[in-house]
């Protein structure tokens, strides 16, 4: 049975026969679409098909070095929801608006529900400057390396690490987790 | 559970995605590619 095509030979091959890009929503979209919904719920819909239009667009100018096609298109995705950034806290407070936690001691799970973790974090997300927070969430829910988001964020890889270090700083804080116990 | 977990386990939920959303979106980029538009420099690997 025949391999598909690796991304970057589809994207390559775009550029002379645009029927060539297609196969690339049809692999990613679903996860950009889950990526998109978590931050901007509202216009995720839009902001899927902006980000295929920006990326078929702009398929000229990408490079290689630094991150895969994945990559770039959740740069792009990210780059959109820096538009919608007012959005984006709304739905962060708003899901924060939920019974106050009582004091916490060990064992998160057992000690706050699940409402009340959401808030906490929905809380703490949007209290991120943005730089830090597209930082967090592209390591945390789009899966991208810290070499990834450098790409994406056109930044090097220690600015990257500090940001997401002072966005785990603050996020752990808000959750009472003492970052010095846990690894990842 | 570290901090990264419960951010992945308890943030914000993702709604499905509608059969509908993904069709339009592909549809609006079908259009878009059918306009032909062909690199003007080319691609470039590097």
């Amino acid at each position: 049975m025949e391999r598909p095509p690796p991304d970057e030979q589809l994207l390559a091959a775009s550029g002379q026969d645009p029927q060539q890009f297609a196969p690339l929503f049809d692999r990613h979209a679903p996860d950009i679409h889950r990526y998109l919904s978590r931050r901007v719920a509202s216009v995720a819909d839009d902001l899927l098909s902006e980000t295929f239009l920006v990326a078929f667009r702009q398929r000229g100018s990408y490079r290689e070095a630094g991150a895969g096609v994945r990559a770039w298109l959740f740069g792009i995705a990210t780059n959109l929801v820096r538009q919608h950034v007012r959005a984006e806290i709304r739905r962060y407070r708003a899901l924060a608006r939920l019974p106050a936690p009582g004091p916490i001691e060990h064992d998160l799970t057992e000690r706050l529900d699940a409402y009340q973790l959401r808030a906490r974090i929905a809380a703490a997300l949007a209290e991120l400057n943005p730089a830090d927070r597209d930082a967090l969430l592209l390591l945390a829910w789009a899966d991208l390396s810290y070499l990834e988001i450098a790409a994406v964020q056109n930044v090097p890889v220690g600015t990257v690490r500090s940001r997401i270090n002072r966005a785990r700083r603050l996020t752990s804080a808000a959750l009472a987790i003492d970052l010095a116990e846990e690894t990842t | 559970m570290n901090d990264l977990t419960l951010l992945r386990d308890y943030g914000p939920d993702a709604d499905p995605v509608a059969p509908a959303a993904l069709a339009h979106a592909r549809s609006e980029l079908d259009t878009e590619i059918r306009r032909g538009h062909r690199q003007p420099a080319g691609y470039r690997r590097t």
